[in-house]
Order: C-alpha cells, then structure tokens, then sequence
C-alpha cells in the first residue's frame, strides 16, 4: 500500500466513532434513542414515522441497486391467496404471473431457513450495529427491572419467564429472538399464542436483530407487557409457531 | 440519589442513556421537562416504576412538573383473564400524577415490529 493510502486509512474515523457521532447528532435533534446504524448485507426496516425513515431499506453495498435486484431473480409475481398446510408442513401459495395462475408449496422453518436467520443475527452481532459496552449497560438495566433469580436465568441461557398478573400470560424473553407467550392449565398443559417480535426504532431484515443491542429489546418488550399488555400486543408481529420467524 | 430525579432511554448506540437533573436547579428541571415533553410529542414511550410496578405515562403536566399515567391496562384480545387469578387492586380508569422530580422513567422509542 502507498504511503499516502497508509495515512488515509489511519485518517478514518473508527465504527466507535461514527456510531458516537451519529448518537451525538441524533441527540441535538432530539432523538434521544439515536439513529439505526446501516450495515453489510441486510437491509434496515425503520419505523415508518420516524424521522429518518429514509434509511428504510438502506444497507451498506458496493454492488448498484439495479444488479441487487437483478441476482435476487425478483419476478413482477402477484400473490393471490396463501395457506399453511398443518399436515405437510408446507406453505401454499397461489401466485399470478402474466396472467397465468399457479401454485407453488414451499417448506417453511426448514433448516436450512432457521439456519439463514441465524446466520444473519450473527452477521449484525459482529458488524458495527452493536457494541459491547452498549449490550452490557443494556445487561445492567435490565438487572435492576428483573429479579436476581429471573437474571441469572437470562445470563446463562439467554431467556427468563414472566407470567402477567392480570391475563396469566406466560412470557419468555429471550436474548435475540421473539417472545413466546404461551398460557398453561390443567386441562390443556401448556398451549402456544404466539411468538411476538418488536424492535424500537428499526430492525434488519432476515433476521432476528434489532437496530439495539438484543437485551434492549427485551427491556422495551418486558416495560411494555408490565405496563400496557394491549399494547404490546398491538405494537408487536405476531408469528405463528411454524414460521420462521418465531425462533422456535 | 436525593437530590436527583431521572430519565433515561433506550438508545442504539450506547445501549441506556441516563438524562438526570438537579430538583434543586430551576434550569434543570425546566431543561428536563422540555425533553420529556418533547418524547412524547415524538411519539416515545415512557414509563416509570410506581410502588414496584411498572406504568405508561399518558402525558406530562409540565405545569405540575408530574407525569400523568394512562388509564389501567386491559387485557389483549388474544387472551381471556384468568378467573382462578386475583383481581389486581385498583379502580381502572383511575388518573394520577407523579411528581418528575422523584421519579425515574425510561423512554423506549417508536417500535418498527420484527
């Protein structure tokens, strides 16, 4: 490498750096949550009121928009009915394309698909997105709203319980995954309602992650079900226990 | 600590922000009132813990300088109430306020689903 290219690269600002000056940017506008960070590989779903809803699909790609779409195979398909198929564990789909109707029945929550979604958590935990420092401040926070018991149970296995004492809900938060309501009774053992995923401010696309550090989401998750239970309810995506996207 | 009532919100950069304020210094209060006023205009939520439970603040009574809390939760639709469950204390319906100055509230910012 040249010496000019040496004192250029040692010239740029670190990720540290940026995500501090985008946090300090943020906070003289008065976003005190800060700004979802764009990275490699996956596109940002951003709040649709939030004032940089711009940066909705953003991601971070040497390769241009027209080329994307092109490698996706993305076809001008219209949706015209879909179901899930509880016996063969399969989604069908009745799908138009130049006027012409067919079907197609696809797998769902297949490995390898559970295994994509992983990946690409894992890809945001090791990108810019997210520090350290920020998952251990959001570790401490969430300490002091859970009890000793409920932590320990967290920071060994990722997950705790919580039933509401108005609706006897059981809730599992879990580190970087959806939470899975479930009710339990004598009469029908424990019975799944769904897995409910949220994210504050945005999340990327594919995958499990949020635009905050993973033990965010589940503060923000945890404050909404003590205080507002509909609200949550009403805020998250539910997903049914066969998709992928539950986690399960 | 004493003279310090507190703010702090979810952030994607630091993970917790804190935003404390001195009760005792006008400009602060008036400082941190701003800010509160402001989350909720933006569209955040805040809540604050009240005798060990956790409520949302509906608004802010800048005048009272009290976070003013949202009606009782219900129950969502997908669940029915537990009759073998307790009734949790408490008229619904039922608004109060809680002064700023001794009360520690977190701010979670507008949520994109998942």
């Amino acid at each position: 490498m040249e010496t000019a290219e040496v004192d250029e690269v040692r010239e740029m600002p670190t990720w540290d750096q940026i995500r501090q000056r985008l946090n300090e940017l943020a906070q003289e506008r008065g976003e005190w949550a800060s700004y979802p960070l764009p990275i490699k590989g996956h596109k940002l779903v951003v709040e649709p009121s939030h004032p940089m809803h711009q940066l909705n699909g953003a991601t971070l790609s040497s390769a241009p928009a027209e080329r994307l779409a092109e490698e996706a195979g993305i076809a001008d398909l219209k949706v015209r009915n879909w179901w899930y198929n509880w016996s063969k564990s399969i989604l069908v789909y009745v799908v138009e394309e130049e006027g012409k109707i067919t079907v197609a029945k696809l797998p769902t929550n297949y490995p390898m698909e559970r295994l994509r979604f992983a990946m690409g958590t894992l890809g945001v935990a090791a990108s810019p997105a997210w520090s350290t420092a920020a998952e251990f401040k959001a570790m401490g926070k969430l300490s002091e709203l859970v009890s000793d018991h409920a932590f320990k149970c967290y920071l060994c296995s990722g997950m705790f319980l919580e039933t509401s004492k108005r609706s006897g809900v059981t809730y599992m938060f879990r580190k970087g995954r959806p939470t899975l309501a479930t009710r339990s009774s004598e009469e029908h053992g424990v019975r799944f309602l769904a897995a409910l995923c949220l994210h504050p401010i945005a999340y990327y696309e594919g995958t499990f992650a949020g635009c905050m550090v993973p033990s965010d989401d589940v503060i923000g998750m945890l404050l909404m079900m003590r205080a507002d239970e509909r609200l949550l309810w009403r805020k998250a995506n539910h997903h049914p226990v066969w998709a992928t996207e539950s986690g399960v | 600590m004493d003279d310090e009532g507190s703010l702090s919100v979810l952030n994607c950069a630091e993970g917790d922000i804190k935003i404390s304020f001195n009760k005792a210094d006008p400009q602060d209060v008036a400082r941190a009132s701003r800010i509160i006023k402001d989350l909720l205009r933006r569209g955040y939520f805040l809540f604050v813990e009240i005798d060990g439970e956790i409520k949302k603040v509906k608004r802010f009574d800048a005048e009272h300088e009290e976070y003013i809390l949202a009606d009782g939760p219900e129950n969502p639709a997908e669940t029915v109430p537990d009759p073998a469950l307790p009734k949790v204390k408490g008229k619904p319906g039922r608004k109060k306020g809680v002064p700023m100055r001794r009360t520690t509230a977190t701010g979670v910012g507008r949520t994109a689903g998942g």
